[in-house]
């Protein structure tokens, strides 16, 4: 389930992400004059899908990082061959 | 009291501090105890990307710019997050080629071309210049700043000073000794300096903790948290509107974080410390978010420090590039101003040192050794050791680099802000990058195609940026950017073209991408690659699949001696290092390298990539042809082999896969003929089996009819009992031939179905009816055991009754001769109608209860006189009932004897019925 | 002494006609229902000709051919094979088999009576 081509695709959708939140459109969206827990609009905005692109990294690499999940099964194989 | 010389004592005892951890780590990495051996440490040296600009230029930005400082950092989380397979591939063919920098990335992937590696190398050193430049005035101007403490004063232009007593002169001299320290200090086949890299990680700590002190003290010392501090803010409309403004433009946006994204690959020192320093590739996969995480929490702060600025210095009198430490000043914090004043210079300096190496390095490589090569290279190789000269050429190279920056600054960079002095370096750097990323992903992308781009790019980024920033500085005419050069309105360098509405640098950065990525492709299309170059690119673009074969991706034809490459190589990295590294190389491999005479290609080609390391990929290349006596290359030989050999390969690919599909189709048909021959024996079979069953009626009819015709003088009983089997066999033929024609008609799918819901109690009852005589004419007890409610079912009434008729009648056959009984039982079964005739014959043993509801396949069991049926009602019934989607299937009867059993599903509309039923009963 | 003639059959109405027909003509009938009493019958009392049906029960008509033809005390036992399936195949299989004769039902009855009277020959030879 997570062979290098899911951690991949999870990559660049993440990247789409990140090109898309920090697009001119949107922020002009969140460039509004308003004020969240006593934050601007725009600087809460920022950091928020800033931490949360940061988070996904984390995220994908950590995923990736498993051992690859197809030896699990064999090696269980093989150990039912052996008993 | 911070007097000018305690400062300096400051600043010293710092770079000494970091000298020192710098000896340390290269210490513990000569004694195999790496220092710097894990992600932490790499993920903090990469953070070199925080300069000054950083430091002290992102609070300057977002002071009139609001959130525009931003942008910056978040291009390099972008990039990070394409880790999996961008940087680490770029890693992975770095350590296969053994390449030493960016320069030596794109010469060695368009063919090791000297040219390139040239032309990249110039490029660098022009691009960072106004980078470094943006160091030394960041820390000569923060140093005359603090040195007035406590007074906040701004301090004068340095063109005003003379050159010797310019503190940015200083600054200048005291980093390339000390990047001549760090970096220089002997020269490595790897090209690692672990030292140098605890250091940066340790400067990427100090400038952190500095950072935040500052932002913290502003935030929570001189307000009451952010809260506080941006409610103030909003008071004041000019500082509010930087961040609640929605008149802001962001267009530019996209702009700073595509540049940024290319920047944190192809700036030099970038390069150096993720790539050319990476000790383990595993690493990136941590570093990929720590990075990131790095820029975020050192970036959290930037606008609260500036809008503590701006209400600190309402008036405009203080630059705003020096808030980090003006505020501190102000309000009397002398530690914590001398604590940023240190967190910059470490900024700073990890910059300028990394930078000064990196580049360095290339200059050394790609700029210097290449051009005396071509000069005189037979008279260098004949010198004995080289080592020296290697380490002077790159220690002259780093002063260069500095004087460079330091003239830039101080002719040039003096009036801009530190931002756009460092965007102008971006936007050069940023032309690497078609070549680089397009080298890693395009077979196709050739050295001219490389050459012509990055030349179109660079000449466009001198064009719209580099030579505008001269004519504000006053070394061009300022007619040149207003009016284009000579008048020519078309030309002008801030609007090409007639191109308006951008700002500078996406008006620059749009016009160098399409020169850069245009002559790219279109030069790569126009031309054929050379043969080097093909073996280069496919080794750049499969590096992952190919990755074990690199040891032998050669193309040398070996004939050099192993004493000519020993001798070659100790003049480059000392015969010492010689030993270990050609030692440790026969050790691999299971060779003597002390017997051995002629070095096989394998050797030459591991010569040539460990010189590579020492004086990059082009040079290697050119001493290796030195002593590789003359047989220099049988290039287009070995590409002809190459060809060929895929050629080959491929033939022999396309051979076994015809192969394959050939027996698969054998296979295929095969099972198909197979198939055929047991239909056709199936046929037959039926054939066989129907002419069986009907001749045996007609024979009996026929032997009798002709006995009674011969033999009038029968008595009457006797002829009576003739004539009732000539009659009985008679139905029985005319019963068989009905069922045959049936059960053919179902199996071709042509019978007339009626199919309607059915109560089936009615049509139990009508076949015990049919069946009435059957069982009366024997000694049969018949029972019945049939629930109250019965489910409707849909199915044909007629066919039905025929499964319920021939299943009694089984009953009746087999059961008991003297004391038979059958039984009928009819109810619900998980949902479904199950209807089940049960008898006390013999029952059906275990292994005949399939095959019993075939065609002709009566159970031979224990009962072999018996009476015979047509051998086609059970194969019937199946095909009814699996018609209706029920099952038939026999089983054992609780006592003895066999119980035929089916269940139906029951019809849609009972669900409402029953319970209708009941309402109705109850009323 | 009437000679006689062992019908090998399942279908009692082809039995029941067989031995009518064989007793009109002067033969002295035995029945067997399947291949196994038919072995049998000719171990106790051995039969002068065997009128043997293909399909029997538990072992078929030629299985019975091949172990009256494997025993030598049996060699002078006549053997008309009787078969419902007119195939090509079975008849071949049977003559192999050592069968002196192979009729195929339905048959005549008068054509049947001729064929044992052939080859069993005039009642005194």
């Amino acid at each position: 389930m997570n062979s290098p081509n899911r951690t991949v695709e999870r990559s660049i959708a993440t990247f789409l992400f990140g090109f898309l939140a920090f697009s001119p459109p949107l922020l002009a969206i969140f460039g509004a004059e308003a004020f969240v827990l006593g934050l601007p609009l725009l600087y809460l905005y920022l950091f928020a899908a800033w931490g949360l692109i940061i988070a996904m990294i984390a995220w994908i690499a950590d995923l990736g990082a498993e051992k690859p999940p197809d030896l699990e099964p064999a090696r269980r194989a093989k150990r039912n061959k052996a008993d | 009291m911070l007097a000018g010389w305690s400062i300096l004592l400051f600043s010293l005892a710092y770079l000494c501090l970091l000298f020192a951890i710098a000896y340390y780590g290269d210490k513990r990495a000569d004694a195999g105890r790496s220092l710097i051996a894990n992600p932490y440490i790499y993920t903090l040296s990469i953070a070199v990307y925080c300069t000054s600009w950083t430091f002290y230029g992102s609070v300057g930005r977002a002071a009139s710019g609001g959130m525009d400082f931003l942008p910056i950092y978040l291009g390099p989380t972008l990039t990070f997050v394409l880790w999996g397979f961008l940087l680490r591939k770029i890693i992975h063919i770095c350590k296969a080629h053994r390449i030493t920098s960016i320069a030596d990335f794109i010469s060695s992937r368009y063919g090791k071309s000297a040219l390139l590696g040239g032309l990249v190398t110039m490029i660098a050193v022009l691009g960072i210049t106004p980078y470094i430049a943006l160091q030394l005035k960041a820390v000569s101007i923060s140093f005359n700043v603090l040195v007035n403490y406590p007074e906040v004063v701004m301090p004068p232009i340095s063109s005003q000073v003379p050159v010797l007593r310019d503190t940015a002169f200083l600054v200048a001299l005291l980093m390339a000794t000390f990047a001549i320290l760090f970096g220089t200090r002997h020269i490595d086949a790897s090209e690692h300096h672990e030292g140098m890299v605890a250091a940066i990680a340790f400067e990427s700590i100090v400038k952190l903790v500095a950072f935040l002190a500052i932002g913290i003290y502003v935030t929570f010392g001189l307000y009451d948290g952010f809260g506080d501090l941006f409610a103030t803010a909003a008071l004041t409309p000019r500082i509010g509107n930087l961040f609640t403004s929605s008149e802001n433009s962001y267009g530019h946006w996209p702009t700073l974080i595509l540049l940024s994204m290319a920047a944190i690959i192809c700036l030099p020192r970038q390069f150096q410390v993720t790539v050319v320093e990476n000790v383990n590739e595993d690493h990136i996969r941590k570093a990929a978010w720590l990075f990131p995480l790095y820029l975020l929490i050192i970036n959290i702060f930037v606008l609260p420090i500036a809008i503590g600025g701006l209400l600190q210095f309402p008036d405009g009198g203080v630059d705003a590039d020096t808030f980090v430490l003006t505020v501190p000043m102000a309000h009397r914090m002398e530690g914590l101003a001398l604590f940023a004043f240190i967190g910059g210079l470490s900024a700073a300096t990890g910059m300028v040192i990394v930078a000064a190496i990196a580049l360095s390095t290339m200059i050394c490589n790609d700029l210097v050794m290449p051009v005396l090569l071509r000069l005189n290279w037979r008279g260098l190789a004949e010198r004995g050791d080289l080592s020296g000269l290697l380490l002077s050429i790159r220690r002259g190279s780093i002063v260069l680099v500095l004087l460079l920056g330091y003239a830039y600054f101080r002719f040039i960079g003096e009036s801009a802000a530190l931002v756009t002095i460092g965007l102008i370096s971006f936007a050069a750097v940023a032309q690497f990058a078609p070549a680089m990323i397009g080298g890693m992903y395009w077979k196709g992308a050739t050295r001219l195609g490389a050459i012509l781009g990055l030349s179109l790019g660079f000449a466009l980024w001198v064009y719209t940026l580099l030579l505008p920033s001269l004519a504000q500085s006053g070394w061009l005419p300022i007619g040149f950017i207003e009016n284009g050069p000579f008048g020519i309105e078309l030309l002008r360098p801030y609007a090409l073209f007639g191109l308006s509405g951008l700002d500078n640098l996406s008006h620059a950065m749009f016009w160098s991408m399409i020169g850069n990525i245009g002559g790219y492709v279109l030069g790569s299309l126009m031309s054929r690659p050379g043969a080097i170059e093909r073996i280069q690119a496919a080794l750049f673009v499969d590096v992952p699949k190919r990755s074990g074969a690199f040891g032998s991706s050669s193309f040398w034809r070996g004939s050099a001696t192993v004493a000519d490459l020993r001798a070659l190589l100790a003049r480059f990295i000392g015969s010492h290092e010689t030993d270990r590294v050609l030692n440790e190389y026969a050790r691999g491999r299971g060779l003597n390298l002390g017997r051995l005479r002629e070095a096989d290609a394998a050797l030459v080609s591991f010569v040539e990539r460990l010189l590579a390391g020492a004086i990059g990929a082009a040079s290697s290349r050119v001493m290796v042809a030195s002593v590789a006596k003359g047989e220099v290359v049988g290039i287009e030989e070995v590409m002809k082999i190459l060809d060929e050999t895929s050629q080959v390969i491929e033939y022999s690919h396309q051979l076994e896969q015809k192969s394959r599909e050939l027996e698969l189709t054998t296979q295929e048909l095969r099972a198909a003929n197979d198939r055929l021959k047991e239909l056709d024996r199936l046929k037959d079979d039926f054939i066989s089996t129907v002419s069986h069953e009907l001749r045996t009626p007609l024979t009996s009819i026929r032997s009798f009819s002709e006995i009674l015709s011969d033999n009038p003088d029968l008595d009457p009983a006797e002829r009576e009992r003739f004539l009732t089997i000539v009659v009985k066999e008679t139905e029985r033929l005319t019963r068989l031939i009905n069922e045959i024609l049936d059960l053919a008609k179902m199996e071709a799918g042509r019978m007339d179905w009626q199919m309607i819901d059915i109560d089936p109690r009615s049509v139990i009852d009508d076949a015990l009816a049919a069946t009435g005589s059957l069982v009366a004419s024997s000694s049969i007890v018949l029972k019945l055991e049939m629930d109250p409610w019965l489910p409707q079912v849909h199915a044909d009434r007629d066919r039905l009754m025929q499964v319920i008729v021939n299943l009694i009648s089984n009953a009746v056959k087999f059961c008991d001769h003297e004391r038979g009984e059958v039984s009928i039982l009819a109810g619900q079964l998980g949902g479904r109608l199950y209807i089940g005739v049960l008898d006390n014959g013999p029952g059906v043993p275990a292994g005949d209860r399939q095959i019993i509801f075939e065609k002709f396949q009566e159970s031979r069991g224990p009962l072999v006189d018996k009476p015979r049926g047509t051998g086609l009602g059970l194969a019937i019934s199946r095909q009814i009932v699996e018609y209706f989607g029920g099952r038939i299937w026999v089983e054992d009867a609780p006592d003895r004897g066999a119980a035929f059993c089916f269940t139906l599903p029951v019809s849609r509309t009972n669900a409402a019925d029953r319970p209708a039923l009941q309402s109705q009963e109850a009323l | 002494m009437s000679r006689k003639i062992l019908v090998v059959e399942d279908e009692p109405n082809i039995v029941d006609s067989l031995s009518f027909l064989m007793k009109r003509a002067g033969f002295e009938v035995l029945i067997a229902r399947d291949g196994d009493t038919a072995i049998r019958m000719m171990q106790s009392r051995p039969a002068d000709l065997v009128l043997l049906d293909v399909m029997l029960p538990r072992r078929d008509g030629f299985e019975v051919c091949r172990e009256i033809r494997a025993n030598p005390d049996w060699k002078s036992v006549r053997i008309i094979m009787l078969t419902a399936r007119g195939r090509d195949l079975d008849r071949r299989k049977g003559l192999q088999l050592g069968a002196d004769d192979y009729v195929t039902k339905p048959f005549s009855t008068h054509d049947i009576i001729a064929r044992v009277q052939k080859l069993l020959g005039p009642e005194d030879g």
